[in-house]
């Protein structure tokens, strides 16, 4: 005999608490680490709420905190403030082929790229690795800027984004590709995205290779990238870098045979993309 | 096509301005929620209410003991519970409702409903159900119906064949997704009785059968239905009407119930899922001898029309084809999934995959060009139709299929990209319009000068969406001779609107012309007659126009001034009722008027990702005359999109009797991204003498999609598709079994042109 008895009292009344600054949003974090969570564009909090997820007492808006909006370019980087959202990011040279294919316009116009990062599998995940991108957190007291790769597990504790930082490498040598399960407006079933320099057909040192499977955080694959640093890109090596990546890519036991598969194809049709004379 | 008039609906409807019913609100109103089953499949021990009933703002608690009537809906036969008592059958079925001053207070006091359960096996599969040891969903057994057609015998046939296939095909569950989910409000009137604004296909049949439930008399309940966001079949069969309407009586104040997305997905009514396996044989000239069609429906655990959906895929099997040898067995199985039913195309959809992939195995088969095969085996103009029945004389099938020939040799396949691979297919439809022979299928409509002096024109056919307005307005216009401004159109009431019958099986377009054909001149005649009663003028020299009554070029009344002049008792109105035509043979469900459908599809395959996408879909039309031509390419296009979303991505995938896919962020639609061009022709030629007008295309468009999308699949790869949707690990693994063609070429430094 079962029971569908479920205790509930009435659903909690939610407070939206709007910081004005950092300091601020920390310390009223700090005031019910608990019972309190960050909210930026709110989406995914929004699509929770959509399926049963209790809301927490507490939200710490982060919409009314200047310094975290706004995008700047130095001499070697873009400076993407963590509240920018993902339609002011799609006019950053680098992400232009990324922004688009994050959720849907309407998404994308409260969405942030901040957001983006601290959402388990977002879709930008792999791409900021592939273009080597720093993230610049505050928790408590420390600000720290660690690469994206390094920030990932610091997302337990709820630190606040700030500003990520894009290296201005070449935006001809990015890849990004994200298999939805239609055109638009979808989960990923995988994004892979890399970054492959080449000189006279040498591949160099800054190679990068992300794949995430939809679920799960994106991750670096690093035998592959070992695997073709330094290189002539050429048939064998292409040939060798890809039997480098079947097994790389069959040491992740939660991704299934066909998110391998994909993730094999794409990234080597991009090498062979990138070798010169192959398909001509 | 010529007639692009604007849907009178459309600049409300695409502004935001249209009030649709669940947007009403009135003055106390309450809100309700429905408590569904945790389970499958269980036997209920207890329904405790008790918790529920301390919960400030709770109006009222409803379960079987507070159903006055028959506690059950259906509507054939009412076999659904309103709310159940002893057992639930699937994951959607109700045990009580909850009527509260707010959603919130409502969603809290059905949490508070304790119910205890006994869990039973859960039958997810058709097969576990027809086993024998399987607990029985009622009290006959799982099987809710079976129907066969024989022609001639099939093993004899198989004998004479050259070449024979067989395969076994699996069509998926699909969702009806309409914008508008289910709702509306239920208001208590001060006679006893209710009104109930709530979107429906048939206002007068949700009467008889909330009637039924309620016991109170149909004259009791007014229906008001239209307009809705959407329908596609899903909205035929009652839903939440009976909670709202119990729990307004009860409460005696007004009662709003509006479903979630997520409440709609577990509780509405979806696509029939099928297994059909198919042995055709063929001479080796390419004539189909014999054709052995089994075909198994997981029709869920309640009827609605699912019988009457196996009827239709049974009769379709043989589609527009003439074979020898026909034997089809049909059985339709109650299980603990969702309860499939009524679904724009209604079995046509599932068997055309099937059909159709057969013709394209065997003319593979037999190394012929698909099309001639098809043509080979094509009905003539006077051939009967599927069930040996007479039908209307038509040269649709051949029209068509000549269409989508002219168009592929116009289409050039690549085949010089690396990673992609292109193709084209067709496939084509046979499509039965009306309930057929043998069902209750009355229609009708009234013509009348309104007090203001407009004519106003009413059917009790509903606005889903699909544009009968404007198929009303373009033909009350021409049947009249008068513009849009001098009518009034009034539908969806059932209190103002004739009986016109269930606005579903592509009948609304064919009734409402047969309903101007025979009121057309006698309210003309009875215009005039008052108009020359009026102005002195000779009856037989006066004629409707714009704006009024004229004699010659001149206007000598105008249509307001000769209503003010009339008596007010003196009213001019003219009904009609009929039957939609059905064949003079008995044929049970046989079918009398049909449409055609040729479809080309031109997809792209990425090797890499083993996804589709499809380029092209053009289909051609066979369905007489276009009324309205936005209206005609809104309904081919849409249904395309539609069946798009079927072939490629749709799918209300259940595990154990629950659903993995509970809302639109994983159950995936086309997005307006994944539509690919899109083209429509309209064949509107029809043999002389047809006398029947233009035929509904609320379904055609959607027939033929799938098949034609797999055949192209195969031209681009040579990989034949018995499973839709298509998964693209499936063609990823076919890719890869060759090695990935792709990379083959690479490796043996045969590159080939540049795709850059």
């Amino acid at each position: 005999m079962v029971n569908q008895t479920t205790e509930h009292t009435l659903k909690a009344n939610t407070v939206v608490q709007v910081a004005h600054s950092v300091k601020e949003a920390l310390e009223l974090k700090a005031q019910r680490p608990l019972s309190s969570r960050l909210i930026s564009g709110g989406t995914l909090i929004q699509l929770e709420r959509e399926q049963g997820k209790v809301l927490p007492e507490q939200l710490i808006s982060l919409e009314q905190i200047p310094s975290l909006r706004g995008i700047e370019e130095t001499e070697d980087f873009m400076i993407i403030g963590a509240m920018t959202t993902l339609s002011e990011c799609a006019n950053v040279e680098c992400l232009k082929t990324v922004i688009p294919t994050v959720a849907s316009p309407a998404v994308r116009n409260r969405a942030t790229l901040g957001g983006n990062l601290m959402y388990t599998c977002g879709d930008t995940i792999p791409a900021l690795i592939a273009l080597d991108a720093k993230v610049t957190v505050v928790d408590g007291a420390e600000e720290r800027t660690v690469s994206v790769i390094d920030f990932l597990p610091l997302r337990a504790d709820e630190p606040i984004v700030t500003h990520i930082h894009i290296p201005k490498e070449s935006v001809e040598s990015f890849f990004y590709q994200k298999v939805g399960f239609r055109k638009s407006f979808s989960k990923s079933q995988l994004t892979v995205s890399s970054m492959l320099c080449l000189d006279n057909q040498r591949v160099q040192n800054n190679v990068r290779f992300a794949f995430s499977d939809g679920e799960r955080a994106a991750m670096r694959l690093t035998s592959t990238e070992q695997a073709l640093v330094g290189q002539q890109l050429t048939k064998s090596i292409i040939q060798e870098a890809s039997e480098t990546l079947r097994k790389e890519l069959a040491l992740i036991d939660t991704a299934t045979t066909y998110q391998r598969t994909v993730a094999k194809n794409v990234f080597i049709s991009e090498l062979i993309n990138r070798m010169e004379g192959s398909f001509e | 096509m010529s007639k692009s008039r604007k849907r009178p609906d459309g600049n409300a409807k695409v502004t935001g301005e249209l009030k649709y019913l669940t947007d009403r609100t009135f003055p106390k109103m309450l809100y309700a929620k429905v408590l569904r089953s945790a389970y499958p499949h269980a036997r209920i021990r207890s329904i405790s209410t008790e918790r529920t009933k301390e919960l400030p703002g709770v109006e009222a608690i409803i379960t079987h003991q507070d159903v006055p009537g028959v506690n059950g809906f259906g509507i054939i036969t009412p076999d659904q519970p309103v709310f159940c008592d002893d057992k639930v059958r699937f994951i959607g079925d109700a045990i009580a409702a909850v009527a509260a001053t707010s959603i919130e207070v409502a969603e809290e006091a059905i949490k508070r409903i304790d119910v205890t359960y006994d869990v039973l096996p859960v039958l997810d599969d058709p097969e576990k159900s027809l086993a024998e040891d399987a607990p029985k969903l009622r009290e006959d057994g799982n099987v809710l119906y079976k129907k066969n057609f024989t022609k001639g015998d099939v093993n004899e046939g198989f004998k004479r064949c050259e070449a024979i296939v067989e395969e076994t095909y699996h069509v998926p569950r699909q969702m009806h997704a309409y914008m508008e989910t289910e709702g509306g409000v239920v208001v208590p009137e001060a006679d006893g009785g209710i009104t109930v604004y709530m979107g429906t296909q048939h206002g007068f049949k949700d009467q008889f059968q909330l009637s039924r439930i309620l016991d109170l008399p149909k004259e009791s309940i007014r229906i008001v239905s239209s307009p809705m966001g959407g329908s596609f079949g899903g909205k035929d069969e009652l839903n939440v009407q009976p909670y709202a309407a119990l729990l307004a009586l009860k409460t005696n104040k007004p009662v709003k119930l509006h479903q979630t997305r997520a409440e709609s997905v577990i509780s509405s009514i979806k696509r029939h899922p099928m297994t059909i396996t198919i042995k055709t044989g063929a001479d080796k000239t390419g004539n189909v001898i014999a054709h052995d069609v089994q075909i198994v429906a997981d029709t869920g655990p309640y009827a609605t029309l699912g019988p009457a959906i196996l009827d239709f895929a049974v009769e379709h099997s043989a589609g527009p084809y003439r074979f020898e040898h026909v034997a089809v067995n049909g059985t339709s199985v109650l299980t603990n999934n969702a309860v499939s039913g009524e679904f724009r195309g209604f079995g046509g959809n599932q068997i055309t995959f099937a059909l159709e992939n057969q013709m394209d195995r065997l003319a593979e088969q037999l190394e012929q060009c698909p099309t001639a095969f098809r043509k080979l085996n094509l009905r003539g103009e006077q051939d009967l139709g599927p069930l040996e029945q007479r039908i209307v004389p038509t040269t649709g099938a051949s029209d068509v299929l000549k269409n989508v020939e002219q168009l592929k040799k116009q289409i050039e396949t690549r085949k010089d990209h690396p990673f992609l691979r292109t193709g084209v297919g067709i496939a084509m439809a046979m499509h039965g319009g009306g309930l057929g022979f043998g069902r209750l299928d009355g229609a009708g409509g009234r013509l009348s000068l309104s007090d203001d002096g407009k004519i106003d024109v009413s059917f009790g056919f509903e606005e889903v969406g699909q544009g009968i307005v404007a198929v009303i307005e373009e033909l009350t216009t021409e049947a009249l001779q008068c513009d849009e401004n001098d009518i009034t159109i009034t539908i969806g009431d059932t209190n103002r609107v004739p009986h016109s019958g269930s606005t579903t099986a592509s009948r609304g377009t064919s009734m409402v012309w047969h309903a101007l054909e025979r009121m057309k001149q006698e309210f003309k005649e009875k215009l005039c007659e008052k108009a020359a009663t009026l102005t002195g003028e000779p009856k037989d020299e006066l004629r409707l126009g714009t704006g009024g009554i004229y004699k010659g070029e001149v206007q000598v009344l105008t249509y307001r001034s000769l209503r003010k002049q009339l008596h007010h008792d003196d009213q001019v109105v003219v009904e009609t009722s009929f039957d939609f035509p059905t064949t003079p043979d008995e044929v049970d469900g046989g079918h009398y008027l049909y449409t055609f459908a040729g479809v080309l599809a031109a997809v792209e395959v990425d090797l890499l990702t083993g996804q589709v996408n499809v380029t092209h879909l053009h289909q051609a039309i066979s369905a007489g005359e276009v009324i309205n031509e936005l209206g005609y390419k809104g309904q081919i296009e849409g249904g395309g999109v539609m069946s798009l979303g079927y072939s490629i991505m749709e799918d209300v995938v259940m595990e154990k009797g629950h659903y993995t896919k509970p809302n639109f962020d994983t159950y995936m639609l086309p997005t307006i991204s994944d539509v690919p061009r899109l083209t429509v022709d309209a064949i509107e030629k029809l043999p002389d003498g047809d006398g029947h007008g233009p035929r509904g295309v609320g379904e055609i468009g959607t027939v033929a999609v799938a098949p034609a999308i797999t055949k192209a699949i195969h031209d681009a790869l040579g990989i034949w598709i018995n499973k839709i949707p298509v998964d693209p690990s499936i063609i990823l693994q076919a890719v890869e079994k060759e090695g990935g063609t792709w990379w083959n070429e690479f490796e043996n430094e045969q590159p080939i042109a540049s795709h850059k």
